[in-house]
């Protein structure tokens, strides 16, 4: 991997977004993801390297260390970010093509339910994992997630929910999609959550935490 | 004397507050991102986010509290479950366990209004996801902080008795359902601290809590302890773990 790919997995990790931002103190005055990033793209490295080798890992790292309670939610937000600001830079190239996502993934907070930091945290993360995420924001239906499910073509819904009085009506979802794309996969986390049910509602994935379900993703869904 | 005693004790009240009356300071709230405001640490900016959130929730809290206490006779405990007149709350054993000893109890909600959840939603689907939580976190921490300021008013106004309180509990919490808040909201004056309640008993605001707390001569508060709960991945939890390594 070539230096500045690694320093761009640094700088995202960090959560260093530009030169000028006063986070993390310890990379004050450095480059960050938006300058290196450009800098890979003006030295001519395949974008798709870029956002592979060097935004991606970075974002993965810090996926893994929230898992393993190494660091917790505001890090995870300034290293997705740094991610995004890096992703300016890449993102023309998705149009011709250059680069490609992972695959595509249908999010919401489900019915009845308003919670939505823990479902953007799963997209940014599912994002940094280099998958297209189209965000249907908080107290979605099951007939939205149909209708988008039709509309987007996603390798996988993922659900959210903070509240046991909701995360029933993951059930409805699950129902559906299977009736009207039985081919895409139902993965639900969300705080009072558990692999029995998640088993119950025949999910086809649970995970309590979102690297858990980018995993899952990379591995059974990635195209 | 034993009337205006009564009264003194029993029925509903409502208490409103300002920031500075709560003990809520930047470090606390940091600290439940899982992170400290010691010297020399590398996240200083949460410290200086913490305390960005405190000068916006100056105009943009409403802090209200209340709670009413429920006379004895009206109230039987038993394992599992709670009955005051004719309802009867399925709480759980957890719950009626820490309760049992209680002569009256007090039914509470707290809130700390809308606005500040208002500017972080804002934040969060803007370019601003880490203020946006922060402030999100102090509201969380405010809230908390108006619920712990009852509990001390709560303790005030039974002491006169001999009376002790217990820890709050609410609904959704070591397996009493969520969706017996709206019980317990039955017995709170309508519109309670203007909350109100959804068909899947989320409270609006969402920086609402709602709960009971046991009173009487033999319960006594207990410190906070993870053991009581069965959620195993909860970040609080993380966070005490992460402390204690
Ligand atoms: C598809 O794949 C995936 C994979 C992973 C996925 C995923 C999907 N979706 C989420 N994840 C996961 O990844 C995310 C990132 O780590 C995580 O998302 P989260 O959304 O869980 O995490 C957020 C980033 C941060 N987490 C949070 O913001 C929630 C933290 C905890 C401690 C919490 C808080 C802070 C609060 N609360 Co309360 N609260 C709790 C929470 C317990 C906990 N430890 O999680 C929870 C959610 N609350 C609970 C309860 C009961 C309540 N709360 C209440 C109130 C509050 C506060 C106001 C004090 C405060 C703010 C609440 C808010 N919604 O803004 C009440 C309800 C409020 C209302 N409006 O109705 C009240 C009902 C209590 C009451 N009666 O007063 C519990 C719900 C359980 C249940 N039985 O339904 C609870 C789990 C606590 C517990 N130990 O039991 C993971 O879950």
């Amino acid at each position: 991997m070539s230096e500045l790919l690694e320093r761009i997995a640094h700088v995202v990790e960090k959560g260093k977004v530009n030169k000028a931002a006063p986070f993390p103190p310890a990379l004050k005055g450095e480059d960050g993801a938006d300058e290196l990033t450009k800098r890979a793209v003006e030295e001519g490295i395949k974008p798709q390297r870029i956002l592979n080798e060097g935004l991606v890992v970075g974002m993965m790292k810090i996926g893994v260390k929230f898992k393993n309670n190494e660091v917790f939610v505001p890090d995870v937000l300034i290293a997705a970010k740094a991610m995004k600001a890096g992703m300016k830079h890449i993102e023309p190239f998705f149009l011709s093509k250059e680069v490609e996502y992972k695959g595509k993934i249908v999010a919401g907070t489900v019915a009845g339910d308003l919670h939505d930091i823990g479902k953007n945290i799963l997209s940014m993360i599912l994002q940094g994992g280099g998958w297209e995420v189209v965000d249907l924001g908080i107290d979605v239906s099951a007939d939205k997630f149909a209708e988008a499910v039709a509309e987007h073509k996603p390798e996988a819904v993922c659900m959210s929910a903070l509240l046991t009085t909701t995360m029933v009506n993951m059930e409805a979802v699950v129902k559906k999609i299977r009736e009207t794309s039985p081919e895409t996969k139902t993965i639900v986390g969300g705080a009072p959550l558990t692999a029995d049910f998640a088993k119950k509602i025949e999910a086809d994935f649970y995970s309590p935490d979102p690297q858990g379900a980018l995993e899952y993703l990379n591995s059974e869904c990635a195209a | 004397m034993e009337a205006s005693g009564r009264e003194a004790v029993f029925g509903a009240k409502e208490f409103r507050y300002e920031l500075a009356d709560l003990n809520l300071t930047r470090d606390d709230v940091v600290e439940e991102m899982g992170y400290t405001c010691e010297e020399g640490n590398e996240r200083g900016y949460l410290c200086d986010l913490a305390e960005e959130a405190a000068e916006l929730a100056k105009s943009n809290v409403e802090l209200r509290g209340g709670f009413v206490v429920v006379e004895p006779d009206r109230i039987d405990i038993q394992k599992g479950s709670i009955q005051i007149d004719d309802v009867v709350f399925d709480s759980q054993p957890i719950i009626t366990a820490r309760l049992r000893r209680a002569e009256g109890l007090a039914l509470f909600a707290a809130t700390a209004g809308d606005g500040l959840e208002k500017i972080s939603k804002e934040l969060m689907s803007g370019d601003d996801m880490l203020k946006g939580y922060v402030i999100d976190a102090y509201a969380s921490a405010a809230v908390e902080a108006v619920a712990d300021k009852l509990e001390a008013e709560l303790e005030r106004i039974v002491e006169p008795r001999g009376w002790n309180v217990t820890n709050r509990y609410s609904p959704g919490y070591c397996n009493w359902s969520v969706a017996e808040q709206s019980k317990l909201f039955s017995f709170l004056p309508e519109a309670f601290l203007g909350i109100t309640l959804t068909a899947t008993s989320l409270m609006r605001p969402i920086k609402s809590v709602s709960g009971v707390i046991g009173v009487g001569e033999n319960v006594k508060r207990q410190d906070y302890q993870c053991a009581v709960c069965d959620m195993r991945n909860c970040y609080r939890r993380r966070v005490v773990q992460s402390k204690e390594k």
